[in-house]
């Protein structure tokens, strides 16, 4: 019975698992949607070659104003 | 001579031995000792090659006697991070995964150290497989910081930290992801410089992430680190060269906007005194807004998590409970990213660099940026309670740090002062790509002007 007291416990297990699935969809979902906003701006075949400037000094100001 | 010779720095130690003031064996029988105590006691030690190091200081020695220079580390006792492959040695990762993995060849970067005649006593303590900014190690155990064992030493170079800091040994080797050289440079006090990714081979080295890996010197000064990168690029003296020039007349980009959104106000103070020394030293100063670092740090994410996914998905899948839930927590959101979003981070990174570039420090010849703005967090912090407070705490660390990385640039962290607490606070000086010997010369004048590095944790 000793073994017992260290043993997971399975659904503490499970648990602590489908919190670290859904944190990880979270974050996975923010920073590809950061990535897909700038790619749109940058990587696509009409991209203005200076987008990324406007696209950091958009996100800079915002910062900015938002303190 | 000083009575104990493991508090020698890399450059008096080699200068001493060169000169026949003390010799290799005495040297490395120090070093050794000092580590299997102070070092073990601290957690900076997974394994010490005792009787080949001392063999090898012995025919340091001879060679000296017959009038043989084998370089510029003649003799000079130095260990690592538990990642540089030595052929037909155990190089564990700090793993549980690994702790029997016997490396095929030699690091590139091991053997140029071999080669200007270096000693090499052990590998030291790591974050499992060089993913923790902390210190942390649920196999080996947490590496404890020298100047406060309740502390994180910094990670994942945490040994290398943690014993350079406590003049075990003279200096070690690094490398650094996402900050691996520069938190436990910052956390412990030393100086950690982060080259341009690329400049030092990291072939033989345990990957993490091919696009953000890089090796670097851990070190008490900046001179030491610029002979460690003479070696280690084998450029002849070219950074030692650098660091003797003048920094009359650049410019230092004081960067503001993300890099002082959690700031705490000692750590802002003592990062206004390095900036006033600087000036000082006929630096001209320009406050700089930096750019928002959602995209930089999105794509470092990316990078990283897929990369080292792709290098763990076979174990990820075969043995999930070998890893450390934080550990495996870090790795698995790679597993999840579209092919798409990592072509697109890959795509972006020269735009990103360039614009961070433009932004932080136009026309600037550095940018000083903190190396951790709430300063050194507690053990019990980034280990216990809230989960979410905890991942918190553990993202803190990096918030100023693992942009660098996907930007590629070199930084150094360097000490600029100490909290409260008594606990090191430092600053990174970031430069444009392969500027590594015009951040030296600045690191080193600033050390020369202040001697933060020369005070000592224990």
């Amino acid at each position: 019975m000793g073994g017992q007291a260290n043993q997971p416990d399975a659904r503490a297990l499970r648990d602590a698992a489908l919190r670290r699935a859904q944190s990880h969809q979270t974050l996975v979902e923010t920073n590809s949607d950061i990535l897909a906003q700038a790619a749109d701006r940058l990587l696509t075949l009409d991209s203005d070659p200076r987008a990324l400037d406007h696209w950091f000094h958009d996100e800079a100001v915002s910062r900015e104003r938002s303190r | 001579m000083v009575e104990r010779l493991y508090e020698l720095g890399l450059t008096e130690m080699a200068t001493a031995i060169a000169d026949g003031s003390i010799s290799s064996v005495a040297a490395t029988q120090a070093c050794l000792d000092a580590l299997d105590t102070t070092g073990r006691r601290f957690n900076a030690v997974v394994s010490l090659r005792r009787d080949e190091a001392l063999e090898a200081a012995h025919q340091a020695d001879q060679a000296r006697a017959q009038g043989r220079v084998l370089g510029p580390l003649h003799g000079v006792p130095m260990a690592h991070k538990d990642l540089f492959y030595r052929k037909g040695e155990v190089s564990t990762g700090g793993t549980l995964i690994r702790k029997d993995f016997v490396a095929p060849v030699t690091a590139t970067v091991i053997e140029r150290l071999d080669q200007a005649g270096a000693i090499d006593l052990g590998r030291l303590h790591m974050a499992e497989f060089a993913m923790s900014p902390t210190g942390y190690n649920i196999h080996h155990g947490h590496g404890l910081n020298p100047w406060s064992a309740d502390h994180c030493p910094g990670g994942s170079s945490s040994g290398s930290g943690i014993a350079v800091a406590a003049r075990l040994i003279p200096a070690a080797l690094g490398t650094d992801t996402g900050g691996s050289i520069r938190h436990p440079a910052a956390m412990c006090g030393i100086f950690g410089l982060k080259p341009t990714w690329g400049l030092v081979p990291t072939t033989g080295v345990m990957p993490l992430s091919h696009s953000l890996d890089v090796v670097g010197p851990m070190t008490r000064s900046p001179e030491d680190a610029a002979l460690l990168m003479d070696v280690l690029t084998a450029r002849g003296t070219a950074y030692r060269e650098a660091c003797k020039g003048s920094v009359k007349g650049m410019t230092l980009a004081v960067v503001g906007g993300h890099y002082r959104t959690q700031t705490r106000p000692d750590v802002e103070a003592a990062l206004a005194d390095a900036a006033t020394v600087i000036a000082g030293l006929g630096v001209t100063l320009r406050h700089t807004i930096g750019p928002d670092l959602a995209l930089a740090h999105a794509g470092a994410h990316v990078l990283m998590t897929v990369e080292a996914a792709t290098l763990h998905r076979h174990w990820l899948e075969t043995r999930p409970e070998d890893y450390a839930p934080q550990v495996r927590g870090r790795i698995e959101p790679g597993l999840a990213y579209p092919a798409t979003r990592y072509v697109e981070a890959l795509a972006m990174r020269a735009d990103v660099t360039r614009a961070w570039l433009d932004q932080a420090m136009g026309d600037a010849d550095f940018a000083l940026i903190p190396a951790l703005q709430q300063g050194v967090p507690t053990i019990a912090e980034t280990t216990e309670g809230d989960p979410a407070a905890v991942a918190a705490a553990i993202a803190r660390c990096t918030l100023s740090t693992r942009a660098i990385n996907y930007l590629g640039l070199p930084s150094a962290s360097i000490l600029c002062g100490f909290d409260p607490s008594g606990l090191p606070i430092a600053f990174q000086l970031v430069g444009r790509p392969h500027s590594e010997g015009l951040i030296l010369r600045m690191s080193a004048m600033y050390s020369q002007a202040t001697a933060w590095h020369l005070k000592k944790p224990l």
